[in-house]
């Protein structure tokens, strides 16, 4: 087992409990257990070298061999309306892009031809390949409290060979994309740090800023967008988001349609 | 006594401002109470009177009959909680496609308990039980879509 060096005193609450385990199901699995039977308070989280049942939205597995992803669960208690809460998945996202490209800057390993960026509603692409997976879930703790489990899943030292077969056109990872193994436990405190300023920030301030801050950072106002929706494609300019996250399409006939569960292409 | 004169009397005791009418005639004796339901429904309730004297004859039995109908209708009046969506999504009965559905029209559930997931830009949204009792009815289909404040399950209280 890799040996991680976490000091996590820079961070507010996110990491101050922190467990890094061999193997599991899926963090999100394991995180949520934990809290449901009390043994879990807000900010704590879980980092495991392998999941052997690894969940992406509904049916999609997340594969990695052991020791090259950073898998982790954060647990966090959200002071958000209800039907605000998938802004949540934003949140997370842009924490996990600012912590990525802090401890790029600062490692001076950024490869310049190389673009990471945001894609609705929480992926993280490198060059257009999904670097990043990010499943939020919430439930309700053993007090009857909401919380969101946030799930993370960065491909860090991967080699091309070492994705699916499937997957090798659409994934990447920061190895792929930089050339250089890089140290997990430095990319976790750091995406902690980024993270732990945004929801500092949501517990303050409340949810407003999530949806502009998310669209700025995405850069994707105007730009042509294809959304797949269930079994229908649908090709527009994106309009920026809802004030709840949801994206704004401009269709061709210049109707905007709301999205909330398609899937870009 | 005729079905119809019976009829003509519960609509006397709905639309009127008494909460209970007895008519004895020709041996037969028939009593109309008034009841109010929990949503407020006038529900007026016909009961033949047991204390009868002689046997009834054929015809005030086959009215009696009829007549026993009607006390069903507070079963209808049972006060289901409608549990309604919170947020736009897509609702799902199951935590994944293989897994079987978290509750089926007849169970029997807890407060707290799960009823379904509701997915909105990739966050899975548990809704729980605000009340326990007997699921009724459930309102949408598995991965539809659905919106704010749409009815999602009927829940029969304990």
């Amino acid at each position: 087992m890799t040996s991680w060096d976490i000091n996590t005193s820079g961070t507010h609450l996110l990491g101050k409990s922190l467990r890094i385990i061999e193997v599991t199901e899926s963090t999100n699995t394991l995180l949520r257990a934990e809290v449901e039977l009390g043994r879990a308070e807000e900010g704590a989280v879980v980092v495991a070298e392998h999941q052997t049942i690894g969940r992406g939205r509904r049916d999609r597995r997340w594969e990695a061999p052991p020791g090259k992803a950073l898998l982790f669960s954060a647990l966090l208690y959200p002071k958000i309306k209800p039907d605000r809460t998938q802004l949540v998945g934003l949140m997370v996202s842009l924490g996990v892009l600012g912590g990525i490209e802090k401890f790029l800057i600062h490692s001076a390993i950024r490869n310049p031809q190389s673009a990471i960026a945001l894609k609705w509603p929480n992926d993280i692409l490198a060059n257009g390949h999904k670097l990043c997976g990010i499943l939020c879930e919430t439930g309700f703790d053993s007090k009857g409290q909401q919380f969101v489990v946030a799930g993370v899943g960065l491909n860090v030292n991967q080699t091309e060979d070492e994705f699916p077969l499937e997957l090798r056109r659409t994934a990447t990872s920061l190895y792929i994309m930089t050339g250089a193994v890089l140290p997990r436990d430095r990319i976790l405190k750091a995406i902690l740090s980024a993270l732990d300023g945004y929801y500092e920030r949501l517990q303050s301030e409340g949810e407003r800023w999530i949806a502009p801050t998310w669209l700025d950072s995405a850069g994707i106002l105007g730009q042509r967008v294809e959304v797949l929706d269930r079994d229908e494609k649908m090709s527009g300019i994106c309009d920026g988001l809802e004030a709840d996250g949801a994206l704004r399409l401009k269709l061709p006939d210049g109707t905007v349609r709301r999205i909330y569960s398609g899937e870009i292409g | 006594m005729k079905i119809s004169e019976i009829r003509r009397l519960v609509k006397l005791v709905e639309t009127s401002g008494i909460s209970e009418l007895e008519i004895e005639e020709g041996g037969a004796r028939v009593k109309i109470i008034k009841q109010v339901s929990g949503d407020g429904l006038v529900l007026p309730q016909v009961s033949p009177s047991a204390a009868q004297p002689e046997p009834a004859s054929p015809t005030v039995q086959v009215e009696r009959q009829d007549i026993s109908a009607p006390p069903a209708a507070p079963s209808l009046a049972v006060r289901l909680v409608d549990v309604t969506s919170p947020m736009v999504g897509t609702f799902y009965r199951a935590p994944s496609p293989e897994a079987p559905s978290y509750v089926q029209v007849g169970d029997r559930i807890k407060p707290g308990q799960v009823l379904c997931i509701l997915e909105a830009m990739k966050l899975m949204n548990e809704i729980e039980a605000e009340v326990g009792g007997r699921i009724a009815e459930i309102a949408v289909e598995n991965t539809e879509p659905v919106e704010f404040g749409q009815l999602l399950f009927r829940i029969e209280p304990d």
